[in-house]
């Protein structure tokens, strides 16, 4: 009981914005990593990474069950988060798919786009614990600080607003994410921190 | 009642990024340990121990092991697929296993596949779960370089290798069969069962699909024995349960309990009631889950327990509502949920799921103040469950006829 109360605090505190610290820290002192013998899967490619729709395809063996992972590299690299007709049509042929299941699938798929979107992507939980614990309130503050509606993007291009089901993260809700980043127990001041903070960095 | 630590007895304990670390406080012990028996001693120890899947079904592991094990001897391929598509609202206790000790479910996986002699395995991840992706994409790496994963590991002759597939946002993806098109990169819709994915699961091949929970309880059972695990947890359900409980409570998080625990004393665990409001209601499962009223607080948790009260343990979530919170709400995001997430496939969860909100909507509002209203609703949810593929339609029954039970009288 009393452990598990230390850990969850120590979890709590540094999980809001330095989560990865704790690891990092660890790592240096007794973690020694030698180089992969093995060429390294990389599932998750850096976010708007400068190389062309086919380099990227190109990473990945031509095989159907690629498909999903192939899209979110290639719109994770799109600088502003979409998957472009023409990234489909290269996929469809390095797969040798049809285009329209290449698109039936991009369409299935609610993480994915086919209409250009902000530079940062924001998914706001609207889970039933974070509607208990005041999404609603997080979602007029976005859209007063941002001055669009769901589904809309700013016009400096900069952000997107979008709902996203459940995020896991429900011991902290409210929350929402902002591309791979996550923000926990949300209230006025943080949201807005957040979104400075982004804007300065453009 | 006090944690019991068994799957998460290293977290915040290890560097879930170092390997070394992971070994140093047991990792892998399990797997050796499993090498040097036949699989068929495996599938026996994990039957003996009891242990049920831990994705909110509660099927016995050991026995689909079996299963897949012995359906088809002359197929080329087996595969284990990993279900991490954690998207049951309320619900992240894969999340906590996957980001704070990653190696002990990818010991789990290679325990699972040496027992039914899979040489290939899928991670599917949800897209959405960025640190548990990368954690696990580190923790492969690293099981690579160590010989744990790759040909002949640990000089047992076995080859056995993992990849991570990702989701994209799809909670139907969840369900096994769904999840074995997602992974073959088409669109995620419901396959008909039979054949169940120990015959016919991925690319056609014999295929044991399980939940990250239910793996990482394998190496523990292998390196301690199936009696041990019994001494944990009840006659029918042995083992603990991670429980993420949310909401009204003062302490939210993820708690390890033996199964078997009572939901006021998971309440009283996460440091009660929030600003020490009354206890109102606890959603059970998430949104594919049941309601419940304070009639329930003392009801040991168990799947078979709650099951014959009409209640569900789920995935182990659990949403706690507290006087002075809208039950109709809750039950109106619930229904919002499942239309958002129906994927059209069956009419009668692609309409009925829409009327749902539609009637919920009123139902919320208060305009239609009757119970007349909820009993058609009930009665809508019955017809879809009994008329769609997957278990997608079939859940609304579930949130509505329990909410119907307990707070009928709201309306």
């Amino acid at each position: 009981m009393l452990e598990s109360g230390y850990f969850l605090n120590i979890y709590l505190y540094f999980g809001r914005h330095f989560s990865g610290l704790l690891d990092m820290a660890g790592a240096q002192q007794h973690c020694l990593r030698g180089a992969s013998k093995h060429q390294d899967q990389k599932v998750l490619t850096d976010k708007h990474i400068h190389m062309s729709t086919e380099e990227i395809i190109k990473q990945f063996e031509p095989a159907q069950h690629n498909l999903l992972n192939i899209l979110h590299a290639v719109q994770n690299s799109h600088p502003q988060n979409y998957l472009t007709e023409q990234a489909l049509e290269e996929t469809a042929r390095y797969l040798k798919l049809t285009k329209s299941s290449v698109y039936g699938v991009a369409r299935y798929y609610t993480m994915f786009s086919l209409k250009p979107r902000g530079r940062h992507l924001i998914r706001l939980c609207v889970s039933p614990v974070c509607e208990l614990l005041k999404a609603n309130d997080i979602l007029a503050i976005l859209q007063k600080h941002l001055g669009i509606g769901v589904g809309e993007t700013t016009s400096d291009g900069l952000f997107t607003l979008e709902f996203s089901e459940c995020l896991g993260q429900c011991q902290e809700a409210p929350s929402m994410m902002i591309n791979d980043q996550v923000y926990n127990g949300l209230d006025e001041e943080e949201t807005g921190r957040v979104l400075e903070e982004i804007r300065k960095k453009k | 009642m006090e944690e019991k630590k068994i799957l998460l007895k290293n977290v915040g304990v290890i560097d879930p990024g170092c390997i070394d670390d992971a070994i140093r406080a047991g990792g892998y012990e399990g797997l050796k340990k499993a090498l040097k028996m036949a699989p068929a001693q495996v599938i026996d120890e994990l039957e003996r121990s009891g242990l049920r899947g831990r994705g909110g079904a509660g099927f016995p592991t050991g026995m689909k092991q079996k299963f897949t094990s012995d359906s088809c001897l002359k197929c080329p391929q087996r595969y284990v697929v990993v279900n991490a598509d954690e998207g049951e609202p309320g619900t992240f206790k894969d999340r906590v296993i996957m980001e704070k000790d990653p190696h002990l479910y990818l010991e789990g996986t290679i325990i699972a596949a040496f027992a039914i002699q899979a040489t290939k395995g899928y991670i599917y991840i949800r897209g959405e779960y960025h640190e548990s992706i990368r954690k696990t994409e580190q923790a492969i790496r690293d099981a690579r370089n160590k010989g744990f994963l790759g040909k002949n590991i640990l000089g047992s002759g076995f080859d056995f290798d993992v990849e991570i597939k990702l989701g994209a946002g799809s909670y139907l993806c969840g369900e096994e069969l769904t999840m074995l098109e997602s992974l073959e990169g088409k669109r995620g819709h419901p396959r008909i069962k039979p054949p169940f994915p120990a015959e016919k699961g991925a690319f056609g091949m014999p295929t044991l699909v399980n939940n990250v929970e239910t793996l990482a309880n394998l190496p523990r059972i292998i390196e301690h024995g199936s009696e041990w695990y019994r001494t944990i947890g009840t006659e029918r359900s042995p083992g603990t349960k991670i429980f993420t409980i949310s909401g009204q409570v003062a302490k939210p998080g993820y708690y390890e309990l033996p199964m078997g625990v009572t939901l006021q004393e998971l309440i009283d665990l996460a440091g009660g009631m929030r600003n020490g409001r009354a206890f109102k209601a606890a959603l059970l499962g998430g949104a594919a889950g049941t309601f419940v009223d304070a009639s329930m607080l003392n009801e040991r948790m168990t799947y078979d327990n709650l099951r014959e009260k009409g209640a569900t343990l789920g995935s182990g979530a659990v949403i706690v509502l507290a006087e002075g919170d809208n039950v109709s709400d809750i039950l109106y995001n619930c229904l919002r949920f499942f239309k958002h997430e129906s994927c059209g496939k069956c009419v009668p969860c692609r309409v009925g799921t829409a009327q749902l909100v539609n009637k919920a909507g009123q139902l919320r509002n208060g305009h239609s103040g009757n119970t007349t209203l909820l009993q058609q609703m009930v009665r809508e949810a019955e017809i879809m469950a009994g008329t769609s593929l997957c278990p997608l339609g079939q859940s609304p029954i579930l949130p509505l006829e329990s909410f119907s039970r307990y707070f009928k009288e709201l309306q």
